[in-house]
């Protein structure tokens, strides 16, 4: 099997396997079903790890052209979209963490939906999601990058809506679909503009057209492209002021909130965002409003975190404050810890997520952390690995969220669009986040017990589970659990900052995920160097942040912990001193209302009005006016028709006279 | 002195008055047949007056011509009249306003 | 024997039907006329098939070309038929969706079950012969031919308010066409002024046309283009459609939302701006505004609706918005998208109806609330509601998501703003098309009556599943649905660019490309 059918089969494989189990397999017995979506998944790995290890790793790119998709003629020449595929330096990390997270967490799904029934219609959903996604990372052009884009809020949609019984599931997909279709209307434009301007939409040739003389020449469109383009980030990357849709979306099966709203489709935008970094540092607007963007969501949602209960709520709004650091590395021009950090993140956030899957499963379908604690006795390996996952998205001093999250906040500060007010921003945000991510582990997991029994909740399940003990989880669930937990250890050390390499004594120019990004990247650095000097902060800066951000975590989890040692009762004092503040971040800053008010309403009632008065009143009573006029200046003429012989004789007769008098007189 | 010729000219131009006055005022039917029959005359005597008048005989070929319609008009017509009083019982010529717009 | 079926082809697609239309009225067993029926539209779309395999796709010309005496002499009125690229794919689309719309009248029609297949045949003809014609007299016959049948489909097989809703959109349409009419007429004379010779085809009056001075242009492209206008429908001309579509029945609604409305828009790209490339550009600017009103008009009300098939009507006004946009927009893409989303439409929207019909025949109400939890009952019936419905919101991989993609950029290359608007529609279509999905298909399953649904059964899952499969079809192949159309688009684009007479010529098929003299009485 040579490359290019390799590249191919990664991603026709989970389209077999979606088809397979939606059509086929309806009816098969529930281990077929997961043994199926699993290996449509872990086969394209194994491939994955062949390609990138293998081709990519050498340096070269990998392509496959599939089929013509479209072709029009256009301005002399021709238009032509090929279906096809590339597999590069970024797209082969986001690979591998496509398939392999994926893998995990299908195994993980297998027996967390154990108990549903109609169980190949989720493995169907996620093993079209894992198409779409690898469709958005491989694709060699925009549309074929867009139709992953969509593909993915599409499975989203799906997904989210899985137990679509319940009406609120089902808005929360179309939330989401909508949402993400506000973005994707950016992604289109931003296509339209790159036909114009460059007529093409192959990331190569765009690339290839792209020099220092037209970038010069069409500045305006630049930025407006890279404007675009960020609508789409913000819609599919849950940014300010798109994100509205990520917190809801939590109604999906709790390995959806894994593997898609947080390792794998919102992290999308920053995959579009690098391959697209030698377009976007042109336009220091578009990089700044990007940087500004990021920072903003990044402490934004971290503020709604602090006070949720909801386990799988607090994760979701630390999604989108960590996405928000992403976009803040991007928008900065640190391209490659923005993807370094989205992959330590899917790593981490991916355990958190499945850890509180876990302990949902566990607690059947109870997801309010003021009635766990104490987990941890109960349920070591899923509570320790929980812990290593909050120490590591807190950015605990060697391990992955320490690396690659103070490397995005250094640049914040000293990268080519940095300020140190962007780096403030995420400091606080960092802040924020070590304090609402300590708080939920430690109700969660220690403390007092405050369990209840007997509880009522859950889809489909049968009673006798109720009267179980809560108790850890078999080990498919617990495997993936453990695996992330080594990745979420050691995934940071890619990014290793250049002081702390000086210090270990490795002497290498650049740390491993620069290196490793170089080819995708280095057309952008030239770019910023070009334009802007080459922004180095020095040595001393990187301790001081460094030391700084450690300081600022151990003493956010610290003041954590003391508040909450006596349970969830802990924070009210403080809740209390800031009532309304502290109302309206419970609300959710009350954005949902907003938008229902400002945004959704008023369509509404343009919707109402068009069709009573444009269509019932202005075009209909036109259009019916008209044949009235005409009939009532008709019915008075009609009254002259008496129906009378002798009327109408006289009116001849009248006639006659008259025709005489004019004739002969 | 006015000829004979005139005297018809004008005493035809009477009885169209009266004929047209009839089937103008008149309500019944059978009246208002009459008073046609009174105007085709009135007509006749118009032209066998005139082709007098001119010393031409057309004058008097269209009267037998009108004579003969009138004679058709006037079976067709009392027919009509017959097979009206059958369905409404009435030959009033105000009860029949099927056409009144 | 090639060439001669090439050469009787077109003539044997319109009567056909015509022709098969007497024997369904005569045959005694309904059910055997039902078969009949199906049997005659699948003939006939195995007899479009010839077209596409002897196609030429390199060539612009009118292909399968007959011209034949028809009127006198001197009147100049004759028998001209042929297919281009522009025409072809939507007799295709006639042809294969008839079949379905048969099939579907199964269930969905049971009174004056004959008369329904008869009409339905000539109707079939009608669109045909109306695609096909290239003489002005013969496709303005064609033209009202249409409406007769449809006047009484809906008429006698409608719902509560049918009579209300056929005499609009019979009147609607007459008045459009009449203006038509008028511009026929002027053609025909300004031809002979100018010619000294009486002629009606369309070839030769395409010369006539394009040199006619500017304002005498903007008249009648504004009269023609209001026929055709109506026909779409385009705003603010489209207040007939949601009542037609709300009181039809299924497979009325299916056919005047699959090929009906799309005499609209093929008439427009036929005549319209060819024949007065000048006032095409003046107009442009406008066509495009209405059409990017109807389709954020349209979206905005079809969200607002609780009756499904008014919801599905509305979604089509904005739907043609777009298609009306694309084709003003003067680029290759523009009316290559236009086409091809005639065609999705016709797919997607069809589907639609039909799953509403599905359920209509079950339930016999067309409120949403009514329903809701389908999917819980009827799951087969909820997959093909969500494909249509992605293929209707434009989901990449259908076919719609190429069509409205060449569209919109085709109108951003001219005009950012309007497509910038335009690209709102594509958020609005999914608001309104979700919303449906939410209320009919996801939801508790609470109403008693409808827990006692069954799903589709065999024949209702053939035309729905027949339908999923040209959704995605024309999703990934649109290379080689559009090879057949690519010259005639770019010749469209050059003459009207270059605002020059719109040249094509009669050709019998691939194998001789001579042309076909157009007879001509001097």
């Amino acid at each position: 099997m040579n490359y290019q059918t390799m590249l191919a089969a990664v991603l026709l494989i989970p389209l077999l396997g979606s088809v397979l189990n939606g059509f086929f397999l309806r009816s098969a017995p529930r281990l077929v079903t997961v043994t199926v979506a699993t290996l449509a998944i872990a086969i394209p790995f194994v491939l994955s790890c062949l390609l990138v290890f293998g081709p990519v790793s050498a340096g070269e790119v990998v392509r496959t052209d599939l089929f013509t998709w479209i072709s029009v003629p256009f301005n002399e020449g021709r238009l032509e979209i090929p279906f096809s595929l590339t597999v590069d330096r970024l797209s082969g990390i986001l690979l591998l963490i496509i398939t392999g997270v994926g893998s995990l967490i299908h195994l993980y799904a297998g027996e967390y939906m154990s108990h549903e029934k109609g169980v190949y219609r989720f493995f169907a959903y996620l093993n079209l999601f894992v198409f779409s996604m690898l469709s958005l990372v491989l694709g060699s052009n925009m549309v074929v990058t867009f139709l992953g884009w969509e593909g993915v809020g599409v499975c989203s949609y799906l997904l989210i809506g899985y137990w679509y019984s319940d009406e609120a599931n089902a808005r929360a997909g179309m939330k989401a679909f909508v949402a993400n279709r506000v973005g994707d209307l950016g992604f289109l434009l931003a296509m339209f503009m790159s036909v114009k301007l460059f007529g093409t939409l192959d990331y190569a040739q765009i690339a290839e057209a792209l020099t220092n003389e037209l970038a010069a020449n069409n500045g305006p469109m630049l930025t407006a492209i890279g404007l675009c383009l960020l609508l789409g980030v913000t819609g599919k990357s849950a940014q300010l002021p798109l994100y509205i849709w990520l917190p809801d979306a939590m109604a999906g099966p709790t390995p959806v909130s894994a593997l898609i709203h947080a390792a794998t489709m919102v992290t999308s935008g920053i995959y579009l965002m690098t391959r697209m970094s030698f377009m976007l540092v042109h336009s220091p607007e578009a990089m700044t409003t990007i940087a500004v963007i990021g920072a903003a969501t990044a402490l934004f949602a971290a503020t709604i975190g602090l006070v949720q209960n909801d386990i799988k709520k607090v994760l979701a709004y630390s999604t989108v404050s960590q996405l928000g650091f992403m976009v803040l590395g991007c928008g900065v021009g640190a391209f490659q810890f923005g993807v370094a950090h989205l992959m330590t993140h899917a790593f981490f956030k991916a355990l958190l997520f499945l850890g509180a899957g876990s302990v949902i499963h566990a607690m059947h379908h109870e997801q309010d952390i003021r009635k766990m604690g104490g987990l941890i006795k109960k349920m070591p390996i899923t509570g320790w690995t929980f812990v290593i996952g909050t120490l590591a998205i807190i950015g605990f001093p060697g391990l992955s969220g320490f690396f690659s999250k103070d490397e995005i906040l250094y640049y914040a500060w000293s990268g080519t669009f940095g300020h140190p007010l962007l780096w403030a921003t995420g400091a606080l945000a960092a802040a924020c986040t070590s304090f609402y991510m300590v708080r939920l582990t430690y109700l969660v997991f220690f403390g007092e017990s405050r369990v209840e029994h007997a509880h009522h909740h859950g889809h489909g399940h049968d009673d006798h589970h109720h009267h179980h003990e809560v108790h850890e989880n078999p080990l498919a669930m617990t495997l993936p659990l453990m695996i992330l937990a080594v990745l979420s250890v050691i995934g940071g050390y890619v990014s290793m900052p250049h002081a702390i390499m000086h210090v270990l004594g490795i002497h290498a120019d650049e740390n491993l995920i620069t290196q490793w990004l170089s080819p995708v990247i280095s057309a952008a650095k030239q770019t910023m160097i070009a334009a802007h000097g080459d922004a180095h902060g020095s040595a001393a800066l990187e301790w001081g942040l460094m030391g700084t951000s450690t300081l600022i975590m151990l003493v956010m989890s610290g003041f954590a912990i003391s508040l909450y040692k006596a349970g969830p009762k802990g924070g009210e004092s403080i809740a209390q001193a800031v009532g309304g503040l502290y109302r309206l971040i419970l609300d959710k800053w009350r954005i949902d209302e907003l938008y229902q008010a400002v945004i959704i309403e008023p369509l509404k009632k343009a919707g109402d009005a068009f069709f009573k008065v444009g269509d019932r009143a202005i075009i209909e009573g036109i259009i019916n006016e008209g044949p009235r006029g005409i009939y009532l200046v008709t019915s008075v003429l009609s009254d002259v028709q008496s129906g009378l012989v002798r009327n109408y004789l006289k009116v001849l007769f009248i006639g006659i006279v008259a025709l005489c008098i004019w004739i002969f007189i | 002195m006015l000829t004979l010729p005139e005297l018809g000219l004008y005493f035809s131009f009477l009885m169209f008055l009266v004929g047209l006055a009839g089937v103008m005022f008149r309500k019944n039917i059978l009246f208002m047949m009459l008073s046609v029959e009174i105007l085709l005359n009135a007509a006749n005597l118009a032209f066998v007056s005139a082709s007098r008048l001119t010393n031409t005989i057309d004058g008097q070929v269209v009267m037998f011509f009108v004579m003969a319609v009138a004679a058709c008009e006037a079976a067709v017509g009392l027919a009509m009249i017959i097979s009206l009083y059958r369905t409404k019982a009435s030959i009033e010529a105000d009860d029949l306003k099927a056409l009144r717009g | 024997m090639v060439s001669l079926i090439s050469q009787w082809i077109l003539s044997l697609l319109i009567f056909f039907p015509l022709l098969g239309a007497l024997f369904v009225a005569l045959t005694k067993d309904v059910q055997k006329a039902r078969h009949l029926a199906v049997a005659i539209s699948v003939i006939e779309m195995v007899l479009s098939f010839h077209l596409i395999a002897h196609f030429n796709a390199d060539s612009s010309a009118m292909q399968f070309a007959q011209d034949l005496a028809w009127l006198p002499h001197g009147s100049g009125i004759r028998y001209t038929v042929g297919v281009d690229g522009l025409s072809l794919l939507l007799v295709i689309l006639t042809t294969v969706l008839c079949p379905l719309v048969f099939l579907s009248s199964y269930s969905s029609i049971e009174n004056n079950v004959k008369s329904f297949l008869a009409l339905f045949l000539v109707l079939e003809s009608a669109m045909i012969g109306a695609l096909v014609s290239l003489d002005l007299v013969l496709f303005y016959v064609f033209w009202e031919a249409m409406l007769i049948p449809m006047y009484f489909i809906i008429g006698v097989w409608g719902g509560k308010d049918r009579i209300y809703a056929t005499t609009k959109f019979f009147i609607y349409t007459v008045v459009g066409s009449l203006l038509m009419l008028v511009a026929f007429a002027y053609l025909y004379y300004a031809h002979y002024e100018t010619n000294r010779i009486f002629t009606t085809s369309l070839i030769e009056l395409y010369k006539t046309a394009a040199a006619l001075p500017a304002d005498t242009q903007l008249w009648l492209f504004a009269a023609t283009a209001l026929a055709f206008a109506i026909k779409v429908p385009l705003f603010p001309f489209h207040t007939w459609l949601p009542d037609a579509h709300v009181q039809a029945p299924t497979p009325g609604s299916v056919i005047l939302a699959g090929v009906l409305l799309k005499m609209g828009t093929y008439g427009l790209m036929r005549m319209s701006i060819p024949m007065f490339p000048e006032a095409a550009h003046t107009a442009a600017p406008v066509m495009i505004t209405l059409g990017v009103i109807g389709i954020i008009y349209g979206a905005l009300i079809a969200w607002r609706q609780t009756d499904i098939k008014k919801l599905v009507a509305y979604s089509s006004v904005s739907h043609l918005g777009f298609v009306v946009a694309g084709m003003f927009a003067f680029n290759e893409l523009g009316f290559t998208g236009a086409l091809y989303q005639m065609v999705n439409h016709g797919v997607s929207t069809g589907a639609l109806f039909l799953l509403i019909g599905v359920v209509y025949e079950r339930r016999h109400t067309r409120e949403m609330s009514e329903y809701g939890g389908l999917a819980k009952q009827m799951p087969w019936y909820a997959f093909f509601f969500v494909v249509a419905t992605m293929g209707s919101v434009a989901l990449p991989g259908t076919g719609g998501f190429i069509g409205e993609w060449m569209i919109l950029n085709g109108v951003f290359q001219t005009s950012p703003v309007l497509a910038t608007l335009a690209g709102t529609g594509v958020i609005l279509g999914a608001i309104y098309m979700l919303w449906l999905v939410l209320k009919v298909v996801w939801g508790p399953l609470q109403n008693e009556e409808n827990k006692k649904l069954s799903d589709c059964n065999p024949r209702e899952a053939f035309i729905l599943g027949t339908l999923s499969v040209f959704v995605f079809a024309t999703g990934f192949l649109s290379t080689p649905m559009l090879a057949h159309t690519e010259p005639t688009m770019k010749k469209l684009q050059q003459s009207v660019n270059n605002k020059e007479a719109y040249k094509t010529e009669l050709v019998i098929h691939r194998g001789s490309d001579e042309p076909l003299r157009v007879m001509m009485q001097r």
